[in-house]
């Protein structure tokens, strides 16, 4: 049975350790420079970040999305993070490409995404 | 375009009810240096619906008082000065301009939103240290043009948020394209009239300008940002304006320092409503 995941467009600071690509990561002549379903490690990112990659389409972990008994806690947090990234998207929808923009993004999300509500 | 010019919304500020000298006092020392803390405490107990609304949110549990106070000095002497002064600002800027009913303007969302900002710039003073006495007033302030616009030319104002609405734009770009002029110009007339130190006035006006503002207006520009951003408002449409990098380089915050600044910003903001259900 597939795990139920979903994709977010997350700016590269925001991309955790042990997520995964949403969809192929393309260079700039159209090669695939990642294939979808890899999974990001520090060396990948840091790599990345290098060739001056901003955002990744990535799977956040799924552990914690799949049917779980009620009450598990991992499970309502995690389902208590995708809607805050999806509150967060709203929020950002009129993201206007500024670097200022871009940057409290990524802290928010990074915020949303550490922090222990 | 039902427009709205400068010298109406002049003629407009100069009839509002004006502000007691308790609260002139109070906002004129924001900008002073050697400050009398008693003489300004006796001030304050001069008005005494001002200070009964300050001395309940002052004593509510949320502040963690270890006793009751009774006195204005004695809660600055238990909460500090600085505290005091924020709360009291906020409580006579609350009732200042009188709310029209006939608008579609929350006023209620209005506070939350400006209260929100004044933690939040607050919280980014205390990781600069500087700017401290002054941040938290203009995070109140900084969007008070919306107010006198939303009260004093309601249908007005009613259409340039129905073009808000409709175009899912920025508060600014409806206020420019349906009155011709927007809330940090009416802001800044009206911190003017009010007499507000200089650089407050500044920031007030730069506030969604960064490109032409000094370091208080970028701290604004900032907050009211992270506010957005922090969802703090609890406002369904909510929208977060352009960030400009400046803001970031400019005043220098670590992301770790903006970490806390988040987090502050969340833990203080219901303690600082509770002056909106008093």
């Amino acid at each position: 049975m597939t795990q139920p995941t979903k994709s977010f467009q997350l700016p590269l600071d925001a991309v955790g350790i042990g997520m995964s690509l949403a969809e192929p990561l393309m260079g700039a002549q159209g090669e695939v420079v990642l294939s979808q379903g890899v999974e990001l490690t520090q060396a990948l990112l840091q790599a990345l970040r290098r060739r001056g990659v901003t955002s990744l389409s990535v799977l956040v972990p799924d552990e914690g999305l799949a049917p779980a008994p009620a009450g598990d806690k991992r499970s309502s947090a995690a389902e208590l993070q995708l809607a805050q990234l999806e509150r967060l998207a709203q929020l950002f929808r009129n993201d206007d490409g500024q670097s200022g923009t871009a940057r409290l993004r990524a802290l928010v999300t990074r915020y949303r995404l550490d922090g222990s509500p | 375009m039902n427009g709205v010019t400068l010298d109406a919304v002049m003629g407009k500020i100069h009839k509002l009810p004006s502000l007691s000298t308790v609260v002139m006092d109070l906002l004129a020392s924001l900008a002073q240096e050697d400050l009398d803390i008693d003489i300004l405490a006796k001030k304050i107990s001069t008005d005494q619906v001002l200070t009964a609304k300050t001395l309940k949110v002052a004593n509510s549990t949320f502040y963690g008082m270890p006793r009751q106070v009774a006195t204005v000095t004695e809660a600055i002497a238990v909460l500090g000065f600085h505290t005091i002064r924020n709360l009291v600002t906020t409580t006579a800027m609350v009732s200042a301009i009188p709310a029209s009913s006939r608008s579609g303007f929350d006023v209620l969302h209005f506070w939350r939103h400006s209260i929100a900002t004044a933690v939040c710039a607050n919280a980014i003073a205390t990781e600069l240290g500087e700017h401290k006495s002054q941040a938290y007033t203009v995070g109140l302030l900084h969007d008070i043009g919306r107010l006198v616009l939303a009260t004093q030319f309601t249908a007005e104002y009613d259409q340039a948020m129905d073009y808000r609405l409709a175009h899912d734009c920025s508060i600014t770009t409806a206020e420019t394209v349906s009155l011709g002029l927007d809330h940090a110009a009416v802001g800044e007339a009206l911190a003017q009239h009010w007499k507000f130190p200089v650089a407050m006035q500044q920031a007030i006006a730069q506030h969604h300008l960064p490109a032409r503002a000094g370091p208080l207006g970028l701290l604004l520009h900032l907050a009211n940002a992270v506010v957005h951003a922090l969802d703090l408002s609890n406002k369904e449409d909510d929208l977060v304006p352009p960030v400009d990098m400046l803001a970031f380089t400019a005043l220098g915050l670590s992301d770790a320092a903006l970490l806390r600044v988040f987090k502050i910003s969340e833990k203080d903001l219901e303690v600082a409503c509770l002056v909106l259900s008093t």
